[in-house]
């Protein structure tokens, strides 16, 4: 790698070369010009240490607050299934329904 | 989008959406902000695709529209001063650490245009080919191409700078 080489790799073939695309055309040049392979290690080294670079969570804050959103974009007839009050409701009738099928039994008996 | 389609979509692309913003806005409390109305959002919308590749940079681009939108309201688009001069990635005789401190990259990514610090994020950190960049921010492939260089560039002479 002592030569150098009058043209040097473009701004497209170095963005490759720093992301190990090498194409013939690069790997041949790279090792004929210590110009642009220092550039390209250069560029290496500092796209690996973003790489490297700790990504952080979701805050829960954020989270929760999504999620509420998501519960109130739910259907109203889901939020009115959901409904505690419903509940009883449909307790009630389902027992009220019960005593009547149970009574009208008994009365046929 | 129904809730089942949303809760699947959320636990996949949450964390790497929430930090490409953290990296598009170089902010984290506006990072908050822009994640929480780009799911509400997402969760509203009534026509995301249903290939992966698809959604993926369906969500990424209303991520960064949404970091566009808050840039606006917030008139801080260009707030970030570029102190970028080309002679230390001329001049030979600088040499680079192999092993930047990353507090030092931190700083200076914080001094990239917003642009490119996306596209640093997707093709660093998310693996993104630079096709693929340029379809989902919506720009030319060589033009993704030279940004993804010049800021590499550009990030190498300022740390060759502050180790001077």
């Amino acid at each position: 790698m002592s030569k150098e080489n009058s043209e040097h790799l473009t701004e497209e073939q170095m963005a490759d070369a720093a992301s190990d695309m090498l194409t013939d055309e690069i790997r041949e040049h790279l090792a004929v010009c210590d110009v642009c392979a220092k550039e390209v290690k250069e560029l290496k080294s500092v796209a690996d240490t973003i790489k490297t670079l700790a990504d952080e969570d979701v805050p829960s804050s954020v989270e929760r607050r999504i999620f509420h959103a998501l519960h109130r974009n739910k259907p109203k007839i889901a939020k009115i299934l959901e409904s505690p009050m419903l509940s009883i409701l449909f307790a009630v009738i389902i027992i009220f329904l019960l005593y009547l099928i149970i009574g009208m039994l008994l009365v046929d008996q | 989008m129904k809730q089942h389609e949303f809760t699947a979509l959320y636990r996949e692309y949450s964390k790497p959406l929430y930090n490409f913003i953290r990296w598009t806005t170089g902010y984290s409390a506006m990072s908050d902000d822009i994640t929480q109305n780009m799911f509400i959002k997402v969760l509203r919308s009534e026509n995301a695709p249903c290939d992966p590749v698809e959604i993926r940079r369906w969500l990424y681009a209303i991520a960064r529209n949404a970091c566009i939108d808050y840039f606006r309201s917030n008139a801080r688009l260009t707030n970030f001063k570029n102190n970028y001069t080309a002679e230390c990635a001329v001049n030979g005789s600088i040499e680079v650490d192999e092993t930047h401190d990353s507090e030092e990259i931190w700083k200076q990514l914080a001094k990239l245009p917003d642009i490119d610090r996306s596209i640093l994020y997707l093709h660093l950190k998310e693996g993104y080919a630079y096709k693929e960049i340029a379809d989902t921010l919506e720009m030319n492939e060589n033009q993704v191409r030279v940004k993804a260089f010049r800021a590499l560039r550009k990030l190498r002479d300022e740390m060759c700078r502050a180790e001077v």
